[in-house]
Parts: structure tokens; C-alpha cells; sequence
């Protein structure tokens, strides 16, 4: 391409020339990262310019911006179903039975389920959390062939005012002085975000986990050795049907 | 006349590097979710996020913008440009179906290399200090290639489905290149006018070292970002 420029350019650039533009270039670029593009991208501020520019805002203000649109996003505000199951009993209008309010919340979807075995090794760590909205239930039973150090917590899509771009969480429940080795609940979702369980083993030898749950999620986090991975769903027609063995009669 | 030429080389600037100061490079976390919890075939969203992804990766068009500054016959654009797209698609392709993972902040390191590169080409430094013209065509099939990588190591910051994971890649291929052809028509448009202002040659070796500026800097960046995060 440069054979074409060459025959209408009036001043062919000089060696000096050239060799001057690319210092020049070389200065600038390094006075901009130093001076705007570490501070702001980063919060790295060696000379105190991104403080008096106010650009170290920005690195932190970027963190945040992923959140926020991830709240526009339909699926998380649009429809908020109460976090929390608070019956109120009503008294009949026909003399008949009472009616009990808000003793469910409805779901439009059919629930997931899922069932994995895992391994860990000793000093090894594992999270798997469900993709859950708030309101939204969850069965679960987890049990170890050994005492597993665990915090039960949530991450919400929506992290509290002041608290955006963080890895913030809120814990449901935490053992991390003797451990468990099981654990079984209903749990209803109090955020729209992900659920569920860092467990951490601290014995001296592997321990299995098997962990059973069913409710409305969409989809499974793991974090093993900080390797994020989304995973798949079952759905709960892959249980088999009623066996066929008698019934009992109830009288 | 010198005014003119000022004011639309500030406007050509404004209109490439405005993308880059509204969006973040990387796939954002609400896209980055999606592709995460996508399974199967999706073709339309994968092409979406390819386009998006060059329209928005400023890396990608300041190379182009070197490669395509003193190409003025479209025979030659359209020459150059394939050349970029078959480096970077076998590059794209072959690494995330290969499962060839790249450290993303070196690639994108030596995409900001590619940028210098070509400035320095542009200004025709290789013929003033070393005598010597390397192919420009081989050079942008090779840094293509290095771009493809950094598009693969986007996509490979994520856990993608097995199911439809051909698919996906190549929708996001496609998505790229047609990215790619709506960026390089603006910047056309753009070039094209300012060419035929009298002014143009005057400021062309300016705006190579403004081109080198911004190399350097995504140099700069990227490099830090490998050793702080």
C-alpha cells in the first residue's frame, strides 16, 4: 500500500522525523496510562492524578455497571413475588372451612431437580450455588462421609446501596468451627441471585458428598478451584413413575 | 482549509474512539450470564454478541483503521479485510474448538503491538530504518491470526455448552464479521471525505501517531492488567 502513498505525498517522511513521532508517541501513551488509564481502569495511581481527576471513581464505578444492567434485566425485577411465606388465616364467608392466605408462593414454570456426587480433597474447597428469584423454594439434603466445614449464603443480583461491584454475599447458615456432615432444609429464596453452599475439607483424607435438591432454579454454579462452571438442570420427568406395589389402604 | 481538515480529523477520532469510551471491551456479565447458561443452539444471540463484540472492541478497529489508512481502492480494502477475517476466524475457531487457552491479556497485548505496528507502517518506518518492506499482506493474515485468539479467549472466559457448540462459535464468527463490515463502513465514509479534503496527506502522518499513541497505550494496559489481576 505504501507504493501508493508514496507517489502523491508531497514530503516523504525523514528517519529523524520518524524516529521523533514514535518517541513522541511512546512519551504520550506512557503520560496517559500513568496519568488517566491505570487510574481508572485499575485504581493504580502513581502520581495522585486519578485521585484529583476524580478517574479512580471509575474503576470502581465500572465494577458496578455490569450489576446494574444485570438489574434491567427482565427476569429479576419485573415480577416480585413475596421472599418470605407469611399465612394469614381468614375466617370463613360461608361458616365452612377457614381460608389461609399467602400459605404459597405460585411458580409458572415446572421445578428442576438435582442430584451429584462429589469429591473433595483434603484442604480442598467446592461451591455449588442455584440460580434461584426471589421467593422461590428449594428442597435440599446434603450428606458427607465426613465432618465438612460450610457456610450456607446467597450472592443477590442486587447488591445493597454502597456495595455494588463487590463479591458481597449474606449467610443463611455457617459452621466453620467443627462442621456437619449433613444438612437438610426448606429454603425459600430472600434475593434473586444465586444460593447455596461453600463446604471446605479440613480432615485429613477425601470426603464424598452427595447433594439432592429440587426447586425453582435454572440453572446450577459450581466454583471449584476458582474454575466457574454453569451446570445443567434435570428435569423431574426423569424420576421414574409410581412403582407398581400395593397401596396401602387408609381406613 | 488547514481549519477544516483539523476538525474533521477530531471528528474522525471522537467517532472511533467513542465506542471504546462507552462500553467495556470484555463480554459484559449480563451477556456473560446468557452465554453461561445457554445451552444448544443460538444462533441469532452468538451473532448479536460477535457483532457487538467488534463494534465495541476498539483494539480491533484501530488495526483496522491502520491497515485500511492508505488503501484507497475498494479492490484493496476488500483484499486486506478478507485477509484479517481468514486470520482471525481460523484463529477464533481453532482455538475454542481446540481448547487452546491463551493468557487474553497477552493476546490483547500484542493486538496493541498490531496497532503500533501498523502506524510505524504507515509512516513507512520499515523502509527508513531497515530498508526493507515486510509483506503487508502476510503481516495482516499473521496479526489476524493473534486477533482471532483474543476473540477466542473472550468466549473461553466462559463454561460453553457442548450442545450446539459448533453452532455457537460460528454464529459468533459470523457475528464478528458482520461487526466488522458495519464498523469499516463508517470508518470509510469517513476516511473516503477526509481524502478529499487537501489537508488529508498534510495530517495522515499525525494521525499515524495518534494511532501509535493508542497502540502503545492497549500495550501499556494490558500488560499491567497481567501483572495486577
Amino acid at each position: 500500500m505504501s507504493e501508493e502513498t508514496y507517489t502523491v505525498t508531497i514530503h516523504p517522511p525523514s528517519k529523524k522525523r520518524i524516529a521523533k513521532a514514535a518517541f513522541v508517541a511512546l512519551i504520550s501513551a506512557a503520560a496517559l496510562l500513568v496519568t488517566a488509564v491505570l487510574p481508572a481502569e485499575y485504581g493504580i495511581d502513581p502520581l495522585g492524578t486519578g485521585k484529583l481527576l476524580r478517574l479512580t471513581d471509575l474503576a470502581k464505578a465500572d465494577a458496578q455497571t455490569p450489576e446494574k444492567a444485570a438489574t434491567s434485566a427482565p427476569d429479576s425485577k419485573s415480577e416480585e413475588p413475596p421472599a418470605t411465606i407469611m399465612p394469614v388465616l381468614e375466617p370463613s364467608p360461608n361458616g365452612s372451612a377457614p381460608i389461609v392466605k399467602g400459605a404459597f408462593i405460585a411458580q409458572s414454570k415446572r421445578y428442576k431437580i438435582d442430584s451429584r456426587e462429589m469429591k473433595l480433597a483434603p484442604g480442598e474447597g467446592m461451591e455449588i450455588k442455584y440460580n434461584m428469584k426471589k421467593g422461590s423454594g428449594l428442597i435440599y439434603s446434603w450428606t458427607a462421609s465426613d465432618k465438612l466445614l460450610f457456610e450456607f449464603h446467597g450472592e443477590p443480583n442486587v447488591k445493597p446501596a454502597g456495595k455494588e461491584g463487590t463479591d458481597y454475599y449474606e449467610t443463611y447458615e455457617l459452621d466453620d468451627q467443627v462442621g456437619k456432615d449433613q444438612g437438610h432444609g426448606t429454603f425459600v429464596a430472600p434475593t434473586s441471585g444465586i444460593h447455596g453452599w461453600f463446604w471446605e475439607n479440613k480432615t485429613g483424607k477425601e470426603v464424598n458428598i452427595k447433594l439432592v435438591s429440587a426447586g425453582f432454579y435454572d440453572w446450577i454454579f459450581q466454583n471449584v478451584k476458582n474454575k466457574e462452571t454453569a451446570l445443567k438442570t434435570m428435569d423431574p420427568d426423569i424420576i421414574p413413575s409410581h412403582p407398581k406395589v400395593p397401596d396401602e389402604v387408609l381406613h | 482549509m488547514k481549519r477544516t481538515s483539523i476538525r474533521i480529523a477530531v471528528l474522525l477520532a471522537i467517532v472511533i474512539l467513542l465506542p471504546a469510551l462507552a462500553t467495556a471491551h470484555n463480554v459484559s456479565k449480563r451477556d456473560a450470564t446468557f452465554v453461561q447458561a445457554n445451552t444448544g443452539a443460538a444462533v441469532a444471540p452468538f451473532l448479536y454478541l460477535g457483532a457487538k463484540h467488534m463494534v465495541t472492541g476498539y483494539d480491533h478497529l484501530l488495526f483496522l483503521v491502520g491497515v485500511i489508512f492508505f488503501l484507497y481502492r475498494l479492490k484493496d480494502v476488500v483484499q486486506y479485510v478478507s485477509l484479517f477475517t481468514v486470520g482471525h476466524s481460523l484463529t477464533l475457531l481453532g482455538g475454542v474448538l481446540g481448547g487452546i487457552h491463551a493468557n487474553s491479556y497477552i493476546i490483547d497485548a500484542i493486538i496493541g503491538f498490531s496497532v503500533v505496528y501498523k502506524a510505524f507502517d504507515n509512516m513507512d518506518g520499515f523502509k527508513r530504518f531497515f530498508n526493507f518492506q515486510p509483506n503487508t499482506r502476510l503481516a495482516v493474515l499473521i496479526f489476524g491470526l493473534f486477533h482471532g485468539f483474543g476473540l477466542a479467549t473472550k468466549l473461553q472466559e466462559f463454561t460453553l455448552a457442548q450442545s450446539g457448540l459448533v453452532t455457537n462459535i460460528v454464529s459468533f464468527n459470523v457475528g464478528v464479521e458482520i461487526g466488522q463490515v458495519l464498523a469499516l463502513t463508517g470508518v470509510l465514509i469517513g476516511l473516503s471525505y477526509w481524502r478529499t479534503r487537501p489537508g488529508f496527506l498534510q495530517h495522515a502522518f499525525l494521525t499515524n501517531t495518534v494511532l501509535m499513541v493508542g497502540g502503545f497505550i492497549l500495550v501499556g494496559y494490558q500488560l499491567t492488567g497481567y501483572f495486577v489481576a
